[in-house]
């Protein structure tokens, strides 16, 4: 199913709340939203979850509009909000089963869907829980399990991660994982983005309701290290106005398939990182290379961690020295830093 | 088997939102404290009145214990499933990124109806949880089978109660939830003593004659009429928005003046058209005309000029059609329009009535009141739409009516004769505690004083004659008639865009 955010625009009074935003993206991936605080991101995917009503512009999931045919839509689309459920006097279990209920599942199936969503959530021992008495990275499984109990195909997730502990994220980032395996497409935002960089296959950042760019992550990271863009694969960060940012990368033909670029630090002796430079950049799976001080390099290197283990030890066998040897994580916050102003509307 | 079958249909059958709802009210503590509560009380007033009975009295104490029994049901019914549904509702909708009527694919009639169906089971509940009481009651005599049977009048009247918590829930704003409570509170004064009476007289009669189920029989089309008014405000609250929300409420306005017929036929079957009152045609037809007219206008000063790309889409292509739906669809347009013709109906009668002396004033004071409010209406759309004032409509129309008509009336309640015998802090008091009933008891009171005039009619500073009506006609005639370019225009918007290559959704994705 593709999902594909059309020149969106929501206005609230005279704020811009999302200006003009395009992009899009495909099933059996994950996708991050980004974006300071009081940039549009809930604005928008409350849209997208057709809770909200686009000024101009549209969602279209396999081109069917979220804005005329809101009901259809809903059967396909999950939505999981930061706030969590607050009902008094309802089990975990009745509040599942409500929600499944309203999605016109009935008897055996309904069962099945629930016991289903149970197990894979872990919601078993929390069944006959009232949802007052839960804490809050139960009732984001709760929430969660709620979200996914029609079985949508696109599940779209406000700040999943906000609150939970680090054993929880651990938790959720795996059921992502086996969510996006299973062929559903996934839209979070998050303000972890640490997170995001292990699990996403994309993002897109927006300021001020703005898109400033979208991509797959490699081509994000790309553009955090200065690298330039592989031939092959489209451009989609910063799209004009009425053109969509395609975030699997579908729209040039043939699809390009785009490695996770790793970014690394090696040190090196004092006035010894121009040779390692020069070593690294003979390996074709090197995307970028530079130079800090003189005893620092940083690297992206296309491929898996084992390939990135080859082309570092391509410097080895070369005879250069190398002190340390680091994979950099924040490639993806680097980026967000340096292309955001963290402006509020 | 066939037994389990039955009931694991039947359980699938149900609308998820009632099974909810049920669910809540059974695992509610302040509902299990309360009904615990209410036995208790119950027991102990029973055992009280079965130690002070004795068997040579006339039997005064069945009566009274039988109608504390139903009073202190009817309290509870009120404080659970009318302020209890509002809370619930009112919680559940506040919730703007969980709110299920938005996130499912649950109809906004299930959610309603589904609400109203708790409501029911729990009055039900409540009242068959009271049965042993008042089998004691029957059992303390006094008590005919009329006496028991004007519980059937209490049903109806508690329904909607429930239903005004739900209507008022459906907002999720607090505002609302002040001014429910507001409601609830003032119409003490107004609805129980009226209940009281009506009791009273049923329970005077002794026996099940005719006169008595045409009297429980007119109450339920009442309740009826007016159930499924609050039902469609309801639903046209909770319906998504820029949907064609108002569409079913103002299709059942207007066929509202036609549907009190029905009410009558009752009445003129049985009595014949000799019997038949002459004046009730006319007042009943006036009142719903009335009233149609009146909750058409409050939409009105709400509504937008324009619609939605998705009530557009659903509009038919022939001219007929097309002005059909857009005098149906949300939008003032068709509100104001649609209320103008309602409002045809009792002054093309008026002239005609066949009312005695102090009716013709009544009607005429009433429809020139209304008259006057449709012009308020008007004239706040026109300085919300058609000015660069910065004012809302529903503000202006606040402004109007509390300048026109509220402030006015204030000296004349304060200086009423009923009221003079009080002390001036008591009245200012009484009037703030329940205005409607001061308000109705002042009108009532000026009429009688003055006979072949009516109150005046608020913003136009005129006592109310039969001249005066058409001039307040004129006037907001004149006042429509400069609303009627906004209306022209909003005509021509009313047609289905080519959404062209905007598909709809395929039976796969409708399927679950």
């Amino acid at each position: 199913m593709k999902t594909e955010v059309r020149n969106l625009t929501r206005v609230f009074g005279k704020t811009v709340a999302v200006n003009d935003i395009s992009f899009s993206f495909e099933d059996g991936n994950i996708f991050g939203f980004i974006g300071p605080n009081g940039a549009g991101k809930t604005t928008t995917i409350r849209i997208m979850a057709t809770l909200d009503l686009a000024t101009s512009g549209d969602v279209f999931y396999d081109g069917v509009s979220a804005t005329l045919y809101p009901e259809a839509v809903r059967r396909v689309v999950g939505y999981m909000p930061d706030s969590l459920p607050g009902y008094k006097d309802i089990q975990v279990w009745e509040y599942l089963d409500f929600f499944a209920r309203s999605f016109g599942l009935k008897g055996a199936e309904r069962t099945r869907a629930l016991d289903d969503i149970v197990e894979f959530t872990n919601l078993g021992e929390l069944r006959n829980k009232f949802l007052y008495a839960l804490s809050k990275g139960m009732k984001q499984r709760v929430s969660l399990a709620r979200a996914l109990i029609h079985n949508p195909k696109v599940l779209i997730m406000d700040e999943p991660a906000a609150g939970l502990d680090p054993r929880a994220r651990h938790e959720l980032r795996t059921l992502l994982k086996i969510l996006a395996d299973q062929k559903k497409a996934i839209f979070l935002s998050s303000h972890i983005l640490s997170e995001l960089q292990d699990i996403c296959d994309g993002a897109v950042i927006i300021e001020q309701g703005k898109l400033l760019s979208a991509g797959t992550l490699n081509e994000l990271l790309a553009q955090v290290n200065g690298a330039p863009m592989p031939p092959p694969a489209p451009a989609p960060a910063q799209p004009q106005s009425g053109e969509t940012a395609d975030l699997s990368g579908a729209a040039a033909p043939p699809p390009p398939v785009m490695p996770k670029g790793v970014s690394i630090t090696l040190k090196t002796p004092r006035g010894e990182a121009e040779p390692v430079r020069l070593k690294l950049l003979e390996h074709p799976l090197t995307r970028s290379v530079d130079l800090f001080d003189d005893d620092e390099v940083h690297a992206v290197i296309e491929g898996t961690d084992a390939e990135v283990s080859r082309v570092v030890g391509t410097v080895f066998a070369a005879g250069l020295t190398v002190l340390s040897f680091t994979r950099n994580q924040m490639g993806l916050e680097e980026l967000f830093m340096k292309i955001t102003q963290g402006k509020v509307q | 088997m066939v037994g389990k079958a039955f009931f694991e249909n039947l359980g699938e059958s149900l609308n998820p939102v009632f099974i909810k709802e049920m669910r809540q009210y059974f695992q509610n503590r302040r509902m299990v404290i309360f009904m615990g509560l209410l036995l208790i009380v119950q027991f102990i007033v029973a055992l009280f009145f079965a130690s002070a009975m004795t068997f040579d009295t006339d039997g005064s104490e069945g009566v009274a214990f039988f109608l504390l029994i139903i009073f202190a049901g009817a309290g509870l019914s009120v404080l659970l499933c009318s302020i209890g549904a509002e809370q619930r509702f009112a919680e559940e909708r506040s919730d703007k990124e969980l709110n299920y009527s938005m996130l499912t694919t649950l109809k906004p009639s299930a959610v309603i109806l589904g609400k109203l169906e708790g409501a029911m089971v729990m009055i039900l509940c409540i009242f068959s949880m009271l049965l042993p009481f008042l089998t004691a009651a029957y059992f303390m005599r006094g008590l005919s089978m009329a006496s028991l049977l004007v519980t059937l009048y209490l049903f109806p009247i508690l329904v909607l109660y429930a239903l005004a918590g739900i209507f008022a829930g459906s907002f999720g704003q607090k505002w609302v939830t002040v001014l429910f409570f507001v409601g609830i509170f003032n119409s003490a004064f107004g609805i129980v003593p009226a209940a009281f009476s009506i009791i009273d007289e049923l329970m005077d009669r002794g026996s099940l004659d005719t006169s008595f189920w045409i009297a429980v029989l007119v109450e339920y089309e009442i309740a009826l009429l007016l159930g499924v008014m609050l039902f469609l405000l309801s639903l046209a609250v909770v319906s998504p928005p820029k949907s064609n929300r108002l569409l079913p409420a103002k299709a059942y306005l207007f066929a509202l003046p036609f549907l009190s017929l029905i009410l009558m036929l009752p009445y003129y079957i049985i009595y014949g058209p000799a019997d038949f009152p002459p004046d009730a045609f006319y007042f009943i037809e006036f009142a719903f005309c009335f009233f149609s007219v009146a909750v058409l206008g409050i939409i009105a000063i709400f509504e937008m000029p324009t619609n939605s790309i998705r009530v557009y889409l659903k509009c038919p292509l022939n001219f007929i059609g097309r002005f059909l739906h857009f005098l149906f669809s949300t939008g003032f347009s068709g509100s104001l329009i649609l209320a103008f013709l309602i409002l045809a109906i009792p002054v093309a009668m008026y002239p005609f009535g066949d009312l005695s002396g102090d009716n013709t004033s009544q009607v005429c004071g009433f429809l020139c009141i209304l008259v006057s409010f449709l012009g308020y209406v008007v004239l706040s759309l026109v300085l919300s739409w058609r000015t660069k004032l910065p004012l809302p409509a529903w503000l202006w129309m606040i402004i109007f009516e509390v300048a026109g008509n509220v402030l006015s009336w204030i000296p004349v309640a304060v200086n009423s004769g009923e009221m003079r015998g009080i002390p001036f802090p008591v009245r200012i008091a009484s009037m703030l505690i329940s205005p409607t009933y001061c308000f109705m008891e002042t009108i009532e009171e000026s009429v009688a004083s003055t006979p072949g005039t009516a109150p005046r009619g608020g913003f136009f500073p005129l006592t109310i004659t039969h001249h005066a009506l058409f001039w307040s006609l004129a006037v907001a005639g004149v006042l429509f008639l400069i609303l009627l370019p906004a209306i022209v225009k909003a005509f021509r918007m009313h047609r289905r865009p080519d959404t062209g290559a905007v598909k709809p959704p395929t039976k796969e994705m409708l399927k679950k």
